[in-house]
């Protein structure tokens, strides 16, 4: 083998070995981390929310038995739609496909779109399952009270309404500024990819070995 | 600037790190050289007139900074030190070998007294004499004599890799 011949399998192997710059690594892992928190608070939520419409449907206080059970089907309807959104939006995503800097940003990117989807998806689903839960509540609690004599408008549970309201209020105000920043984050990511994309395909079309 | 910053870290970053594993003892020693070099880049930036390229200029700063890296972290290590950057990450299995190759040069190159690994690492990278020259302040023909001379150290200690 001569020296050129040697210089440029050293080249090839020096080059082969995969590198991802660690600026990089580190967003994927912070989010991998957020995705990991954002499942074990879903779990959570459906362990208590879940496990407290099946207990009032046993039990049945305040309300009639027939309007636990509705709001029980009703709420774990709400409860599975979100994990199919949740799981849709992290399936394959967990890690890159490879240990390639275009690997991580292509995760990264897929993420990001996921998340954009799960935001939109998540909050149309999750407002109207508070809807849903509020307005069977009230429905129950109307009906409870009719059953004893006492009859009331919808302006007699004004504050309900209110508070209820605001909730989701401020639930879709939170998630439309997620949506904004995710799609900051995604068009500058996007626009890294091309411009990466770019840089690789300059690079492969003729370089300046020495 | 914050995107022409990106830009260059992310068309160079994987090159960036092959250096900074060139003079680093542990992943983590790599990765904090790694985060010296992109800080220096970002405030030498600004200062870049294009008086040479783009290229020429960050590996410029890289070796620098990778100089003041090991004047400040510990004495010069002895050609003969045999050091190792192990890389816990999983890789895929076919990848393995290129890996084993990779690791074994990169040996080698780290065993290479400074001077001479400063060329031999830009001129892996695919930079011409005249841009390793630029970026470490020397004569063409000394990179000449120098990447033979390296050629040569990378061969022996190749030898006795294997």
């Amino acid at each position: 083998m001569n020296m050129r011949d040697e210089f440029a399998v050293w080249r090839e192997q020096w080059t082969s070995a995969p590198a991802v710059p660690v600026q990089l690594i580190q967003r994927v892992e912070r989010q991998t981390a957020r995705m990991q928190t954002l499942r074990t608070a879903e779990t959570v939520v459906t362990i208590a929310m879940g496990g407290a419409v099946v207990a009032g449907a046993v039990v049945h206080p305040v309300l009639d038995q027939i309007y636990w059970l509705i709001l029980a089907a009703g709420t774990w309807a709400g409860i599975a739609a979100l994990w199919i959104v949740s799981i849709r939006s992290t399936r394959r995503v967990w890690e890159p496909a490879e240990y390639t800097t275009a690997a991580y940003v292509s995760l990264y990117v897929q993420r990001l779109r996921r998340e954009l989807e799960r935001i939109a998806l998540g909050t149309a689903i999750s407002v109207l399952l508070s809807a849903f839960v509020l307005f069977l509540v009230y429905e129950g609690l109307a009906h409870a009270l009719a059953s004893r004599g006492v009859h009331m408008a919808a302006s007699d549970l004004a504050e309900f309404w209110i508070v209820g309201g605001l909730v989701n209020l401020f639930v879709i105000l939170g998630q439309m500024g997620k949506r904004r920043k995710t799609k900051a984050e995604l068009a500058h990511m996007t626009d890294l990819q091309r411009r990466l994309d770019a840089a690789v395909s300059k690079d492969d079309s003729g370089n300046t070995p020495a | 600037m914050k995107e022409r910053f990106h830009r260059l870290l992310m068309a160079n970053g994987p090159a960036l790190l092959r250096l900074a594993a060139s003079y680093a003892d542990t992943v983590s020693d790599r990765d904090d050289l790694f985060q010296e070099i992109s800080l220096a880049i970002w405030k030498a930036l600004p200062q870049f007139r294009g008086d040479s390229s783009e290229r020429t200029f960050i590996f410029r700063i890289a070796h620098n900074r990778a100089m003041s890296h090991l004047a400040k972290r510990r004495p010069p290590a002895s050609p003969v030190d045999d050091v190792e950057v192990p890389d816990l990450r999983p890789d895929p299995e076919s990848d393995l070998l290129l890996k084993q190759k990779h690791e074994q040069l990169a040996a080698a190159i780290r065993r290479l007294p400074v001077e001479y690994r400063q060329v031999v690492t830009l001129a892996l990278e695919g930079l011409t004499y005249a841009e390793i020259a630029d970026v470490v302040g020397i004569h063409e023909n000394n990179v000449g004599v120098r990447l033979n001379r390296s050629r040569q150290m990378l061969r022996r200690l190749m030898e006795v890799e294997r």
